[in-house]
């Protein structure tokens, strides 16, 4: 069916897994590749086999690590400064990282890699959870924030996690949700807005 | 509320058009088959962003083209806005004063419409699912956060159900997501009722002016307590337990806001089994009413009405308090009809005819 050899289609399939691209996009970029000078197409495929060969996940709480590392720590694990008595657990990297932007947390992390969600198959034996309760053990961790979004998905997980959790002396606790920065507060939503209320600051004692 | 201006292109069989309608009356006339109901749904996009017909982005767009797009200046509050809204095979994109809007429920807010067509008039006959589709519409023209309320809602039941026809026996998971689920429809719930109890007061009105008071009309919630939220609460729970075992059988959940109904009674009996053709056709012209009504009290504002060719449906004397009170009230109207004739509403108005698509003054 295709006239392109073997190795050009070969790339452009495996392009086309790519989030938001697609057949005709792979392709594209897939000839791209192939007419770029100057070694691009030997300087990619090496820094893929070394990302592939390089990137592990940390054997403590599954943040992305380098396999240079013996013990398989991530850099956030590895760090003597953070405050080892304080976990945060989050769906995934992206949202450590998004947490660790903000320059506020000095704590630990916790990568579920998912959050629990029946309707797409995913249950508690596919999110990394099997070393959590040991791992808050052997920390002796005072706290676990839970920061998971507050859509359906991640607040069952967060409700699992508090069960889970429960009666092993940690304090478990969640994000604040409330108003955004230089939001309306006339187009806030009900439940935002009612959740703001409710974890309402004081601001001066009278 | 005011449409200024409206203007689309590629939008179903519509010729591109651009009119600046009468602030009072706009009646759209023509024969059947002309667009005349494409000029209303065009408008009501903008207010809802999706169309009143069960329909798919494609058939928005006119046939032939990659995409549509439909504008509106408006004016709400003495405050002149722009709400644009794009479709293409991909989605819609909505622009308001020329930024887009990632959340639409916010929006919502902009632009205030109440539709009335004939497929309204089946309301008080029907089964349940119209009526509930009706409530669910109107709670969040008032409310737009009632939509994620309700997306939330529908999300833990899916959810739930998948976990019913996997036949999931670890109650570790199965709890969170039945909390959930309760605590999701406890919010829907307490929005209808909230709802009904400020519509009620609108519907015996209009109802009332409509009948000379010969009968009363009642509205109630069918399916839950309709007190406090802890009795809906409560009764969710007592019935989560008692259908554990029957729903993990059949593999859904067989209780919550998705069973519910609003009934309409008359003189204390159901008007879906008692009312007679003439005594439906009053009630719904009632609930129209009021659900102007009461979004006007909500809003402070007169909301858009469009009708569609609602007074072929009606008979003379329904259509004659129709007119009156579309005289009496302070809104704009947008109206289509095949007749003119049936239409009298004076001077403040301008007329379209609809023929293969164009618009013509």
């Amino acid at each position: 069916m295709t006239a392109l050899p073997p190795a050009l289609d070969k790339l452009a399939t495996l392009l086309s897994r790519l989030p938001g691209v697609g057949r005709r996009t792979a392709s594209r970029y897939a000839f791209f590749i192939l007419s770029e000078p100057d070694g691009y197409a030997e300087s990619l495929a090496d820094s893929l086999a070394e990302l592939a060969a390089g990137v592990f996940l940390c054997s403590e709480c599954h943040h992305l690590a380098e396999a240079r590392d013996e013990m398989r720590l991530c850099a956030v694990c590895r760090d003597t400064g953070r405050d080892r008595s304080t976990v945060c657990v989050v769906h995934r990297v992206q949202e450590l990282l998004a947490i660790e932007r903000t320059g506020a947390y000095r704590g630990l992390y916790h990568v579920l890699h998912g959050v629990l969600s029946p309707l797409k198959g995913i249950g508690p034996l596919d999110l990394e959870l099997e070393n959590l309760k040991p791992r808050l053990a052997t920390l002796e961790a005072q706290e676990v924030i839970l920061a998971l979004s507050s859509d359906v998905e991640g607040e069952a997980t967060a409700l699992y996690l508090a069960d889970l959790l429960g009666g092993s002396g940690v304090t478990v606790s969640r994000l604040a949700t409330g108003v955004p920065m230089g939001g309306d507060l006339e187009y806030v939503d009900q439940t935002t807005l009612s959740r703001a209320l409710e974890g309402r600051t004081t601001v001066k004692h009278g | 509320m005011r449409v200024d201006a409206l203007a689309a292109t590629n939008f179903r069989n519509l010729a591109p058009f651009r009119i600046e309608p009468h602030p009072r009356f706009n009646i759209f006339e023509g024969p059947n088959g002309q667009g005349k109901t494409n000029l209303l749904e065009s408008i009501y996009l903008l207010s809802a962003f999706r169309s009143f017909r069960d329909v798919t982005n494609r058939q928005l767009i006119q046939w032939g083209e990659q995409d549509t797009r439909v504008f509106a200046e408006v004016t709400r509050h003495a405050v002149k806005r722009d709400i644009e809204i794009a479709i293409s095979s991909k989605g819609k994109k909505v622009k308001l004063d020329g930024t887009a809007i990632t959340r639409l429920p916010a929006a919502f807010v902009h632009f205030n419409v109440v539709l009335f067509t004939p497929d309204h008039l089946q309301l008080t006959k029907a089964g349940p699912e119209p009526r509930r589709r009706l409530l669910d519409r109107a709670i969040y023209a008032t409310w737009p956060s009632y939509i994620d309320e309700l997306r939330a809602y529908q999300a833990a039941l899916r959810n739930r159900n998948a976990l019913l026809r996997n036949h999931s026996t670890d109650r570790t998971v199965a709890a969170p997501f039945e909390r959930l689920l309760v605590d999701t429809a406890v919010a829907v719930i307490r929005r209808r009722l909230d709802y009904i109890d400020a519509l009620t007061p609108h519907v015996e009105r209009a109802f009332h002016d409509i009948t000379n008071g010969e009968h009363t009309v009642k509205l109630s919630y069918r399916g839950s307590p309709t007190d406090t939220d802890d009795a809906v609460r409560t009764a969710l729970e007592t019935r989560l337990e008692a259908t554990r075992a029957t729903d993990e059988r059949r593999g859904f959940t067989s209780f919550g806001p998705q069973t519910h109904d609003l009934t309409v009674t008359l003189d204390g009996r159901s008007a879906r089994t008692y009312a007679s053709q003439g005594q439906h056709r009053a009630l719904v012209l009632a609930l129209k009413i009021a659900e102007l009504h009461h979004l006007r009290a909500v809003h402070n504002l007169e909301p858009v009405l469009l009708l569609d060719d609602v007074s072929s449906e009606l008979d003379e004397a329904r259509n004659a308090q129709l007119m009156h009170h579309l005289t009496t009230a302070a809104g704009q109207v947008f109206l289509t009809t095949t007749d003119r004739r049936w239409i009298q509403l004076g001077n403040d108005r301008h007329v379209y005819a609809v023929s293969e698509g164009s618009v013509s003054l």
